[in-house]
């Protein structure tokens, strides 16, 4: 398959998950706009070396998400006041009931988070397992595994009760 | 419970136009021809200097004179290294890991933060210097200009202490992604 054909399938099958990423990235909406366009540019651009080294999958959320990073540690003020899943569990937050308050709250979560744990955050949300995950990202299946078990409790603890 | 998060984050509703092919392939020739561009302007600029530089040791005759030219030279020379090797684009990295990329963004900005600063403007300043040198020292200049001198020297020192938190900063940061990667056996 060339590069147009690999395009169109992560046309058809990853344009609304590279979007979700996106907003994992940017909370600004023109800001945003520019970083998808970016991603996109960039994944179309490594698809020429594509040779099957790994699933298309694997592929594109790790050029995704290298631009992401990529996007995060150039701002520099900002990526100083991020943190580690174990710094944000020791931080404060009540919970919320309304969904969009919760989605809301999701994503400032997500980005207030150092780019290889939002990369595990984001990946879990995207129903990704374990394997893959540490896949992309380059952990270990045991600190994803742990990475993924803090999650968990981070958003069933604090984050959002849904009205129980 | 972590299934209903899966479900709300699933559940937005995508942004952004359809972006084709077409439009991709034209901004990736464009991101091409500008990066060939900055880096050919850059080339030349440090090409033109050290040229002047190397020509300035034959045209005067003050051994240290010469030796600061030489030393011009030199350093601008090397901030070529900074052009050649800057930035990797992420659809160029997509082989290492996303723990590999970022690592390897945070040793560029570390490089930044530390020296690539004196590799662009180290080599001008001294010029300045090497050229205004005779001048200032046929007009008896370095007594008077000595305090400006030390202002300069102690503006330079506070900018390096300055620096010194935001790089073990990015040490730190650097040293916990060497550590994951041992970790996943890389």
């Amino acid at each position: 398959m060339d590069q147009q054909t690999h395009y169109a399938e992560v046309e058809a099958e990853y344009a609304a998950a590279l979007s979700r990423l996106a907003r994992a990235y940017e909370a600004d909406a023109d800001k945003r706009r520019d970083l998808l366009q970016e991603i996109h540019l960039q994944i179309w651009r490594s698809l020429e070396r594509f040779e099957g080294q790994c699933s298309l999958r694997t592929w594109i959320y790790r050029v995704a998400h290298n631009v992401g990073a990529s996007h995060v540690i150039r701002e520099r003020r900002t990526y100083a006041s991020l943190v580690t899943l174990d710094e944000l569990e020791g931080m404060a937050s009540p919970p919320v009931a309304d969904r969009a308050a919760a989605l809301e709250k999701l994503g400032v979560l997500i980005r207030h988070l150092k780019p290889i744990d939002r990369q595990v955050i984001v990946m879990y949300l995207e129903d990704f397992d374990a394997k893959s995950i540490g896949e992309v990202v380059g952990l270990s299946p045991a600190n994803v595994a742990m990475k993924v078990h803090r999650i968990k409790n981070l958003l069933a603890r604090r984050y959002w009760n849904n009205g129980r | 419970m972590a299934d209903e998060w899966k479900d709300l984050w699933q559940g937005q509703p995508p942004e952004g136009a359809r972006i084709v092919a077409d439009v991709l392939r034209k901004r990736a020739a464009e991101a091409a021809r500008k990066r060939t561009t900055e880096r050919i302007g850059h080339t030349v600029r440090v090409a033109v200097l050290t040229a002047i530089a190397i020509g300035g040791i034959f045209a005067v005759d003050r051994p240290l004179q010469r030796i600061l030219f030489g030393i011009t030279a030199l350093w601008n020379l090397s901030g070529l290294i900074g052009v050649w090797h800057g930035l990797r684009l992420a659809g160029e990295a997509e082989l290492g890991s996303c723990v590999a990329f970022c690592r390897a963004e945070l040793q560029r900005r570390r490089r930044s933060l530390g020296s690539a600063w004196l590799l662009q403007a180290g080599p001008v300043l001294l010029f300045i210097a090497t050229l205004a040198y005779p001048a200032i020292e046929r007009h008896g200049l370095v007594a008077r200009m000595l305090p400006f001198f030390s202002i300069l020297a102690l503006w330079l020192v506070i900018l390096a202490v300055q620096r010194q938190p935001l790089l073990r900063a990015v040490d730190r940061e650097i040293e916990e992604l060497k550590n994951l990667e041992k970790a996943a056996g890389v």
